[in-house]
């Protein structure tokens, strides 16, 4: 016995995790054009959003062209909930989703007599970062990330910032992550075996005055 | 002359003759903003490096390396790494082997007053 259908759908960690990424997406821009219209500098509200990248500061070692922090929204692992699920049809997940936020920060001259240290900048870069992603993650508007339905619940368990990476081995970058520890309960769905329709049959149930339950059928069949 | 100072003299050949040693030229400019040119050890390379994530990702090591005894004849003193930032940093600029400049920040140093040179570790200058 093999399953029918194709399996040709996103499982909801993966809706949820690009869920998550399109809210950044949508916020930064949604957010830049909003300081823009409040005489800011857009640029601290601009980062770059990825998915699924294990090393996404790779552009910065050579080329501090441009130094956008950047944002990589990532599935961790999931725990199913026996209670809140059936055997069968539906499982109800808690997944746990890591949102990395780089800042890089190179040492410059303050223009008078002092500098600017690259390390703090880095880390004030990520803590910033870190602040727009909390913010717009438990923002109303963006309710069980817009998933209501499937998701029934969206909690930032933890906050948390990295020492620059490389520290200890003086990287001439410093590049300081920090990370959103999201949980979200979700259901996944599996394939189902449809049942083959035999005979469609329509039924009237009663209950009558003793109390007793009668279902009445009108259906053609053959008389044994 | 002892073997100490024979190895000092070894070691300044090695590090600032750059026809038979890995002399190379370096400025120098110390935190009131004095400048020196100088022959020593440059270096700038690519690492992996151990974020304790349990991936090793690259990274960039930048090095110089420089007599104790230059510094103190373009009298400059023995570089540090500035953490006030009311202060300049020491910086140090280079080419790379192809001619470009790059100049970096000193973050620390490890002096090495038994042959007399100090190791500079370096970080991006913008």
């Amino acid at each position: 016995m093999a399953i029918a259908a194709l399996i040709d759908k996103q499982d909801s960690f993966e809706i949820v995790r690009d869920q998550i990424a399109a809210i950044l997406a949508i916020e930064t821009a949604s957010q830049q054009a909003l300081a823009v219209a409040g005489g800011k500098d857009p640029n601290l509200w601009k980062f770059d959003v990825y998915t699924e990248r294990s090393q996404p500061w790779e552009k910065w070692l050579n080329d501090q062209s441009d130094l956008t922090p950047i944002v990589n929204v990532g599935f961790q692992d999931a725990n199913f909930n026996e209670r809140a699920s059936d055997q069968f049809t539906r499982q109800q997940a808690t997944g746990t989703f890591h949102i990395d936020c780089y800042g890089v920060g190179i040492s410059q001259s303050d223009g008078g007599t002092g500098h600017i240290p690259g390390d703090r900048a880095a880390t004030v870069e990520a803590h910033r970062i870190l602040r727009l992603i909390r913010n717009i993650i438990k923002a109303e508007d963006y309710a069980y990330l817009g998933l209501m339905g499937n998701v029934s619940k969206v909690w930032i368990s933890r906050t948390e910032v990295f020492t620059p990476l490389g520290d200890g081995t003086d990287n001439v970058l410093k590049v300081v992550p920090s990370r959103l520890v999201l949980e979200v309960t979700y259901n996944e769905f599996s394939p189902q075996v449809v049942g083959e329709t035999l005979e469609y049959l329509s039924a009237t149930v009663k209950r009558s005055e003793d109390g007793s339950v009668i279902a009445t059928a009108d259906y053609d069949y053959t008389a044994p | 002359m002892g073997l100490r100072q024979i190895a000092q003299a070894d070691l300044k050949a090695i590090l600032e003759d750059d026809v038979n040693g890995f002399g190379w030229p370096i400025t120098v400019t110390d935190p009131s903003n004095v400048s020196a040119s100088m022959k020593g050890h440059s270096n700038d390379i690519g690492q992996m490096i151990d974020p304790e994530t349990g991936q090793l990702v690259s990274g960039r090591l930048a090095s110089v390396t420089l007599m104790m005894s230059s510094l103190a004849d373009a009298g400059l003193g023995i570089p540090v790494g500035i953490t006030n930032s009311s202060q300049r940093p020491w910086r140090v600029t280079f080419d790379d082997i192809d001619g470009v400049s790059h100049t970096f920040k000193v973050t620390n140093t490890m002096p090495d007053r038994t042959v007399g040179n100090v190791v500079c570790l370096l970080e991006l200058w913008q």
